[in-house]
């Protein structure tokens, strides 16, 4: 593993603190957790490489607004594709479909992207080892909060509303569900990560 | 609703930071007060921005059906204007030269997209976007300083060190948030108007 270490790699979320607005408060569920995930993760390296091409084929002065226009491109026909698949569940994430054009992680690939000369295939490793981290904590803690917060599994699911699996009908700890909860939980797992590490010996984040 | 209904409800029940969760990732890991200049650009930035795309949305979008296009209007319309305006103030003079740093370094983000998004989302009419905006920078910051408060007293606290750092202070804000959703938007709508 050749990739540089850096806010990019491996951990966003837990380590850097990158991203977190989505997870926090709207990957209330699975289903929403995977879509708001495979969006940034998707949006990162696809923007990343667009604005590395932007620095070649742009003007200096025109390069950072360019950058910022195909995110928000990105980030409208992302939502536009994901209402057309499931419109409940793009009218329950509302404004952060949109959003993911000023995502941190997004706005921070952009800035990678338009700065990298030195960087090769290793920029765009870390941005795709980034991005997959970044789904990855995205659905393991949208399911832990629907599951421990509502008692209950869906699923994204082309129609009107995602597929949900009920497990209970009384959840043990609603408020993992509310913004409240999002928080809690984020704070939680990120001291159960860094206590990973430091079992293993490896330096905080 | 009351103006002083939007307001409270844009401070407490509807926090930007608390409840709808913008701006997280600056506020987990700032480690400097949040000064009065801070508020001020906010404000600013944030009033500028939602005001805009509130424009925007309701005269051309939203009557032409192109809705959709809210993120790349406000990438390539609002998010410059507000640039421009922060860096004219920011070389007006002294006084402004902070204030107009912090804006423009705001003016893209999740925050004042967020804002300006929920502001033009709503059914609101100019006056009622103003104060919902204002009040949602007014909540944000109010929150900040809240958790710089906290901050403070965790780093003298005796905690694990996994636990020091941002996720106490993630755990904290969870506990704001339950404070701050406890304060009902219905009550408000009751109590006020």
């Amino acid at each position: 593993m050749g990739a540089p270490r850096d806010a990019f790699t491996p951990d966003p979320v837990l380590g850097a603190f990158l991203g977190l607005c989505p997870l926090v408060a709207a990957a209330r569920d699975f289903a929403s957790g995977m879509i708001l995930g495979l969006g940034v993760a998707l949006s990162v390296p696809l923007l990343g490489l667009a604005a590395r091409s932007l620095r070649t084929m742009a003007p200096e002065r025109l390069r950072a607004p360019g950058a910022l226009v195909l995110a928000a491109g990105f980030a409208a026909v992302y939502a536009l594709i994901i209402a057309a698949y499931s419109p409940l569940l793009a009218t329950g994430l509302d404004i952060y479909l949109p959003l993911l054009a000023a995502n941190c992680l997004t706005l921070a690939a952009l800035k990678r992207g338009l700065r990298s000369e030195q960087e090769g295939g290793g920029g765009l490793r870390g941005m795709v080892i980034m991005a997959g981290f970044y789904l990855l904590a995205a659905m393991a803690i949208s399911a832990l909060r629907e599951l421990v917060g509502l008692g209950r599994l869906s699923l994204p699911h082309a129609g009107l509303a995602p597929r949900v699996l009920v497990l209970t009908t009384s959840p043990p700890f609603r408020l993992l569900a509310s913004p409240a909860g999002g928080f809690m939980l984020l704070g939680l797992v990120a001291a159960v990560y860094r206590w990973a590490l430091r079992r293993r010996g490896r330096r905080l984040p | 609703m009351s103006y002083l209904g939007i307001v409270l409800i844009s401070v407490f029940s509807a926090n930007v930071l608390l409840v709808y969760g913008l701006g997280v990732c600056p506020a987990v890991k700032r480690e400097r007060k949040s000064p009065l200049s801070a508020l001020v650009a906010l404000t600013l930035t944030n009033l500028m921005a939602a005001l805009l795309l509130w424009s925007i949305r309701v005269l051309v979008l939203a009557p032409l059906g192109l809705s959709a296009l809210e993120p790349i209007m406000f990438m390539a319309l609002v998010a410059p204007l507000v640039k421009y305006a922060a860096r004219a103030g920011a070389n007006a003079g002294a006084v402004f030269a902070k204030i107009g740093a912090l804006a423009d370094e705001s003016a893209v983000s999740c925050l004042v997209f967020g804002v300006a998004l929920t502001t033009a989302r709503s059914d609101y009419g100019f006056f009622a976007a103003v104060a919902s905006s204002a009040a949602a920078s007014f909540g944000y910051w109010a929150a900040l300083v809240l958790l710089d408060a906290l901050r403070e007293r965790l780093e003298l606290a005796d905690l694990p060190v996994a636990m020091r750092g941002a996720p106490a202070i993630l755990a904290s804000a969870g506990l704001m948030a339950m404070a701050f959703m406890g304060i009902d938007a219905g009550f408000i709508r009751n109590m006020v108007g």
